[in-house]
C-alpha cells in the first residue's frame, strides 16, 4: 500500500464500513472488547485490564428501533447508540462503560445496561467541577472501575500495567499532538476533515497499532501538501460526538480550512498527555479526564473557553463554527458565552444547530457557513 | 402590566379578596393563608429589592442560602407563575440573548427575569447543584458569565446516599461559604442559623409526611391540583416560619376533610399518580375527577424524600448509621434525588405506587426535560410486572402554543377508561 493509500486507510477507519474491523481483530487479542460512550472515560483504565476500549459511534441509520426508548428531543448521538444495539451492530461488544457527561448519556447508558444484561457495564461519575475534592471523587470512581476490570477479568491489574496504558496511550496523543503542530502551518499538510478522520481512527485502534501505523507516515504527511482550494481563511470547528466527516469537509469544500477543532473526537481527546510525574496514576487519570479542555459539561467555563480561545491565538484561527448537536444543553447554554469570548478576542463565531449526521439540512448549513466565510474573509 | 413581583402582589391581591367574600367551602381553607404568605413574600423581596440588600438564587439549597445570609430571588418558581403575554416575551428575549428556547421552560424563560433588571432583583452570588435537574444549574451558570456574578457549582454525583457522597460535597459547601462572604460584604455564614432554619424544614417535612399517610386513605383526601402543587421549601421564602404555617395549615385542612369522609373523588374508579410535569395553563385534575379518578400524588425527583416514602430527613440516624453535622444535614437533603439514576426513579416510583394503591401513572414528559426522559420504557415494563399501566404525554408546561385540549382530553379519558375497564375485570376473576 502506498503512503497516500495508507493515510485513507487511518483517515477512513472509522467508517461505517471499516470501523468494526478494529474490533473483530481486537477480539482474538484482547480479553475483551469493551465500547466506551463520552471522552470522560478512562480508555487507559480498561486497556490495563487486558481489555480494548472502543469509542461507540452510533448508527448511520435513521432511527426507528431507538424511539421506543427515547423521545425525539434527546441527544442524537446517545440515541443513535441505542438504534445500533437495537440493530444488531454492537453485538461484538463484551460491554460499556460510559461517563456521567450528562443525564442523557446515563439514560442510554441505562438503556443499553437493559438491553444488555449479560454484559460489562459501568457507568462512571466525573466531577463537572474544579476542586481538588472534585479530582479525589473522579479518582475513587476511577479506582473503583479498576476494581470492576480487575473482578470481571479475574486478572490483576498492577501499578505497571496502568502505567504502561497511559505511556501507551500517552504515544497515540504525542503522536497526534505533533499532527496538530503541524496544522499551524500557513497551508497544513492535513485538511481538518483527514485530522478528524485520524482523531476518530485513534479511539477504535488499539494504540500500538494507531502509533505503528501512523508513526510510519510522519515523514511523509510533514512534506505533504493538501488539494485544498484555499487555505484562509483558518477556521476552527467546536462540536461533540462530531462523528460525521461531513461537517468538517462541508466547511472546506466551500473553500477554506478548518485548521484546528476543539472537538470530540479530535483535539480534546489528544491535545494534552496524561501527566504521571506528580503521583499515583489514578489521580492522574482522574485529574487529566475531570480538566478536558473545551468540554462544555463542565462547570469551569471560563477555563475551558479560556482554552479555546488560546487555541485561536495558537493556530492563527480567524474564526470557529460551532456545531451545537440539538438537546446538547451543556453546550447551548454556553454557547452566547463563548461567542462573547470571542468577540471580545476579535474572532468571529457562528453557532449552527446540527444533528448526528449531515442530512437535509445540509444546503441550509452550506449557505450560513458560506456566509459566515465571506465575512471573516472581508 | 407592572414588574413580575408587583403583578404577583396584585395577583394575590384579588386572590385573597375574592376568598374573603366569597369563600368557597370546596376550597381549602389554607388558601388563605397560602396566598397571603405569597403577597407578602413578594413585598418582602420587592423592598428588599429596592433597599439593596445582598440576594442569592441557590435553587434546591434554598436553606443554606438562607443560612449565608441572603434573600432569596427564587428565579425557578418565578418562571413557572409567568402569565401568557409574560412568557412569549420571556422567549423572545430567549432567543434574542442566544440561549436554547427548546430547553425546558422555566429554566429559560427564568434568564430574561433577571438579566432585563426588570422582574427580579439580580442575584449577588449563585449557587448551582447537580443533583437531580441539570439545566437549571446550566442555566445559572450561563446567568452568572453573562452578569459577571460569583458563581459556584456543586457536584453530588450519582449514586446517592453513601459517606463518600458526604466527604464530598461537604468541602464545596464550604468552599460555596468561602466565596460568598469573599465576594459579597456582609455575608456571613451561621451554623446557628442554619439549625435553626433546618429545623423548621424538618417540622414542614413531617407535615408532608403526614399528608403522605392522609393519602393512602380509599378515597384520597388529596385532590389533583393540590397534590400537582410543587413544594415551596420554608427558606424560598422571607419569613420561613410562616411557610411552615402555611404548610401545618394545609395538612390540617387535609386531615379534616380525611375525618369527614370529603373527598373529591368520593366514588374512586382509579388511582392514578401523575409524574414529572403537567400542562400549568390546563386543569386536567378537574378533567379526571369528574371521571371518578383520584389523583393522589404528583412524583418528581424529591417527592420520595420529602414525603417520608423512602428517604431519611433532618435528624434521622439510619439512613447513614450516625448523626450528621448541619452541613451533612444540607448533602443529605439534596442527594438521592430520584431523578439521578432511570433505575432509581423506577425503583422509587413503583414504591410510592404499592404505598398508595396507585393502579396507573400518567407521566407528563415537559419537553427537554432531561432528569428522566429516556427511562419510560424502563418505568413502563417494571411498571406492568406490577400491574400497573403507564400513559406518556409530552408537552411544554408553561408554553401552551402547541397544546391542543381536546387532543391531550380524549388521551387521558381513553386510557383511564382503559385501566378502569382492566381493573374491573381484574377484580372479577
Amino acid at each position: 500500500m502506498g503512503e497516500e493509500e495508507e493515510l485513507r486507510s487511518i483517515v477512513e477507519a472509522n467508517r461505517e464500513a471499516n470501523r468494526h474491523q478494529w474490533a473483530a481483530e481486537a477480539k482474538a487479542r484482547y480479553t475483551a472488547v469493551i465500547g466506551t460512550i463520552s471522552p470522560c472515560v478512562p480508555a487507559e483504565i480498561i486497556y490495563a485490564a487486558g481489555f480494548f476500549p472502543w469509542r461507540v459511534t452510533g448508527s448511520q441509520s435513521a432511527v426507528h428501533l431507538a424511539d421506543q426508548y427515547r423521545p425525539q428531543w434527546m441527544v442524537p448521538y446517545n440515541t443513535h447508540i441505542v438504534e445500533a444495539q437495537l440493530r444488531g451492530e454492537l453485538g461484538f461488544l463484551d460491554g460499556f462503560v460510559a461517563a456521567d457527561l450528562d443525564l442523557d448519556t446515563m439514560r442510554g447508558w441505562e438503556v443499553l445496561n437493559h438491553l444488555r444484561p449479560d454484559a460489562f457495564s459501568r457507568l462512571v461519575h466525573v466531577s463537572r467541577q474544579g476542586s481538588e475534592a472534585a479530582i479525589k471523587m473522579t479518582a475513587k470512581q476511577f479506582h473503583r472501575l479498576l476494581l470492576e476490570c480487575e473482578q470481571w477479568s479475574g486478572k490483576a491489574i498492577r501499578e505497571r500495567d496502568l502505567l504502561g496504558a497511559i505511556q501507551a496511550y500517552n504515544e497515540v496523543r504525542r503522536l497526534i499532538g505533533h499532527l496538530y503542530g503541524l496544522r499551524k502551518r500557513a497551508h497544513p499538510p492535513l485538511t481538518g476533515t483527514e485530522m478528524a478522520g485520524i482523531a476518530a481512527a485513534a479511539t477504535i485502534m488499539p494504540p500500538p497499532v494507531f502509533v505503528e501505523r501512523l508513526g510510519r507516515l510522519l515523514s511523509y504527511i510533514e512534506q505533504r501538501r493538501t488539494a485544498l482550494k484555499r487555505t484562509a481563511p483558518r477556521l476552527m470547528v467546536s462540536g461533540d460526538a462530531l462523528d460525521d466527516p461531513a461537517f468538517v469537509a462541508l466547511i472546506e469544500d466551500l473553500g477554506t480550512v478548518v485548521a484546528m477543532d476543539d472537538c470530540d473526537p479530535g483535539a480534546r481527546n489528544f491535545i494534552r498527555e496524561v501527566d504521571t510525574s506528580s503521583g499515583e496514576p489514578i489521580e492522574a487519570l482522574a485529574r487529566h479526564y475531570r480538566q478536558l479542555p473545551g468540554c462544555p459539561r463542565d462547570f469551569t467555563w471560563p477555563d475551558r473557553v479560556s482554552e479555546i480561545l488560546r487555541w485561536t491565538d495558537d493556530w492563527a484561527i480567524d474564526g470557529v463554527v460551532e456545531y451545537s448537536m440539538m438537546y446538547l444543553f451543556s453546550r447551548s447554554f454556553r454557547q452566547p458565552y463563548l461567542a462573547a469570548r470571542l468577540r471580545e478576542k476579535g474572532k468571529a463565531h457562528l453557532g449552527l444547530t446540527v444533528g448526528y449526521r449531515l442530512g437535509g439540512d445540509a444546503e441550509q448549513l452550506r449557505t450560513r457557513v458560506q456566509a459566515f466565510i465571506e465575512m471573516v474573509s472581508a | 402590566m407592572g414588574n413580575f413581583l408587583e403583578d404577583q402582589i396584585a395577583e394575590c391581591e384579588r386572590r385573597i379578596k375574592r376568598i374573603k367574600e366569597r369563600p368557597d367551602p370546596s376550597r381549602l381553607r389554607s388558601n388563605l393563608v397560602f396566598y397571603e404568605l405569597e403577597r407578602d413574600h413578594r413585598i418582602a423581596q420587592l423592598t428588599n429589592w429596592r433597599a439593596g440588600k445582598p440576594f442569592a438564587e441557590s435553587a434546591g439549597l434554598w436553606t443554606f442560602g438562607r443560612a449565608l445570609g441572603f434573600e432569596q430571588v427564587d428565579m425557578v418558581q418565578t418562571a413557572d407563575r409567568l402569565s401568557t403575554t409574560h412568557l412569549a416575551q420571556a422567549f423572545d428575549r430567549v432567543r434574542a440573548l442566544g440561549f436554547p428556547d427548546l430547553a425546558c421552560d422555566r429554566t429559560v424563560t427564568m434568564l430574561p427575569l433577571v438579566i432585563d433588571g426588570v422582574d427580579l432583583p439580580t442575584p449577588h452570588f449563585i449557587i448551582g447543584m447537580l443533583t437531580g435537574c441539570e439545566l437549571i444549574p446550566l442555566a445559572f451558570d450561563a446567568l452568572a458569565r453573562y452578569l459577571n456574578i460569583p458563581f459556584y457549582a456543586i457536584d453530588i454525583g450519582f449514586e446517592g446516599r453513601s459517606e463518600d457522597v458526604l466527604e464530598y460535597v461537604v468541602p464545596q459547601l464550604q468552599e460555596a461559604i468561602e466565596l460568598a462572604e469573599r465576594s459579597v460584604p456582609g455575608i456571613h455564614y451561621s451554623e446557628e442559623r442554619l439549625m435553626e432554619l433546618q429545623e423548621i424544614d424538618r417540622q414542614w417535612c413531617l407535615c408532608y409526611q403526614d399528608i403522605y399517610e392522609l393519602r393512602k386513605q380509599v378515597p384520597c383526601p388529596v385532590g389533583g391540583r393540590d397534590a400537582f402543587r410543587e413544594p415551596r421549601w420554608p427558606s424560598i421564602y422571607f419569613d420561613p416560619r410562616r411557610a411552615l404555617d402555611y404548610v401545618r395549615a394545609y395538612r390540617d385542612d387535609v386531615a379534616e376533610i380525611a375525618a369527614k369522609g370529603l373527598a373529591p373523588v368520593q366514588d374512586e374508579r382509579l388511582r392514578v399518580m401523575w409524574a414529572v410535569s403537567g400542562p400549568f395553563y390546563y386543569n386536567a385534575f378537574a378533567l379526571l375527577e369528574r371521571h371518578g379518578v383520584s389523583v393522589p400524588i404528583f412524583q418528581y425527583g424529591g417527592a420520595a424524600r420529602l414525603y417520608g416514602a423512602k428517604y431519611g430527613i433532618h435528624g434521622d440516624t439510619v439512613e447513614f448509621g450516625r448523626r450528621l453535622s448541619p452541613l451533612e444535614e444540607e448533602v443529605r437533603m439534596a442527594s438521592s434525588n430520584s431523578w439521578r439514576m432511570g433505575s432509581r426513579w423506577v425503583e422509587d416510583t413503583l414504591l410510592i405506587c404499592r404505598d398508595l394503591k396507585i393502579d396507573a401513572i400518567i407521566w407528563y414528559q415537559q419537553l427537554s426535560c432531561t432528569p428522566v426522559a429516556g427511562a419510560e420504557k424502563l418505568l413502563e415494563e417494571a411498571a406492568a410486572k406490577q400491574g400497573i399501566r403507564c400513559l406518556f404525554l409530552e408537552g411544554r408546561q408553561a408554553d401552551q402554543s402547541a397544546f391542543n385540549q381536546e387532543d391531550f382530553e380524549n388521551r387521558l379519558l381513553h386510557f383511564v377508561e382503559r385501566c378502569i375497564e382492566e381493573k374491573q375485570v381484574a377484580a372479577r376473576v
